[in-house]
């Protein structure tokens, strides 16, 4: 009984682990790239991968049947980043207001600067405007550049995006919209083509 | 007009956007995350089902004490007074429903355990 219950649970696991490969090979480089679009770190940016993984992981079985893994993942991404926010506000606000205030003056150029390493371009062409496009993305609000990743890079639609943030469809189309009205507001420099 | 010149500029993001070499992640990070899951999907204890013969059982024994237990409904009264023996036969059945609740728990706690010991061997 003992030795086929532990034939059944190996023969089980060798089955999850296949299907979690094949979930995982499919899905891991748009889960990276949402992770390191968020945090705009690539440091931050793997372990909000890894935690994504272990979680999917962990509910791995609720995953087998699910229509939409897709949109599940991505959620889970969001949550743990938000959880993460949560967290680094609560432990900011045991610092002193002026290393907050430094922090706060030196994170924008350092922001710029891991972006900058994020988006290597093909040509010397378009190094100076995928650069540029990268830290306009830096720029925007936490809520604009979570909508225009999941919309423009992971391919999602309104619907979906609105399911992954909880937020109402319309909501999530005006953010857009706003969002690449600055983003063009602030790539004014380079000419339309 | 606003919204068309919404798509003029949604079209040039896109345009640079599919030019951009997007990040991936560093094959050591997708290896070691990889085996971090795996070890995670072993961990889980995958029961076997519960035969139908057990469940079968289980609602006779149930229909069985209720067809007994019916009739002495009606010699129960609020103000009765409890002594010692009809507590200690209450505080009996309340502890056998308590360890009757708790049994999965505390089993698959047990497998649970002795699955991440042989894995750890495995792995």
């Amino acid at each position: 009984m003992t030795s086929e219950h532990d034939q059944s649970a190996k023969t089980k696991n060798a089955e999850n682990r296949k299907m979690f490969d094949a979930l995982y090979d499919h899905y891991k480089s748009d889960v990276y790239r949402f992770a390191v679009y968020l945090t705009k770190n690539r440091g931050e940016a793997e372990e909000l991968f890894q935690d994504t993984w272990l979680r999917v992981a962990k509910n791995f079985l609720k995953a087998v049947n699910m229509k939409k893994v897709k949109s599940w993942i991505f959620t889970i991404t969001s949550n743990l980043y938000k959880d993460s926010l949560r967290k680094k506000r609560v432990r900011r606000s045991f610092l002193f207001q002026t290393m907050e205030q430094a922090g706060n003056n030196q994170s924008p150029r350092e922001n710029a600067r891991s972006m900058d390493n994020l988006s290597h371009t093909d040509s010397s062409e378009q190094l100076d405007i995928g650069r540029a496009i990268s830290q306009a993305l830096t720029k925007l609000p936490e809520q604009h550049r979570q909508i225009f990743v999941l919309k423009e890079m992971a391919g999602f639609k309104y619907s979906e995006i609105s399911e992954i943030l909880k937020l109402p469809e319309g909501t999530v189309k005006s953010v857009l919209f706003r969002a690449v009205k600055k983003l063009r507001l602030d790539l004014k420099a380079y000419s339309q083509g | 007009m606003e919204d068309k010149d919404f798509q003029k500029d949604l079209e040039f993001i896109r345009t640079h956007l599919k030019k951009m070499k997007k990040p991936e992640p560093s094959h050591e990070l997708v290896e070691k995350t990889r085996n971090l899951c795996h070890q995670k999907l072993c961990s889980r204890v995958f029961s076997p089902a519960i035969p139908k013969y057990i469940w079968i059982a289980f609602a006779l024994t149930l229909i069985l004490i209720a067809i007994i237990m019916l009739p002495f409904t009606k010699s129960l009264k609020l103000d009765q007074s409890l002594d010692l023996q009809n507590a200690g036969v209450l505080i009996l059945i309340a502890q056998n429903a308590v360890m009757l609740f708790f049994a999965p728990v505390v089993i698959r706690k047990f497998r649970g355990k002795q699955k991440i010991g042989s894995n750890a061997l495995t792995i």
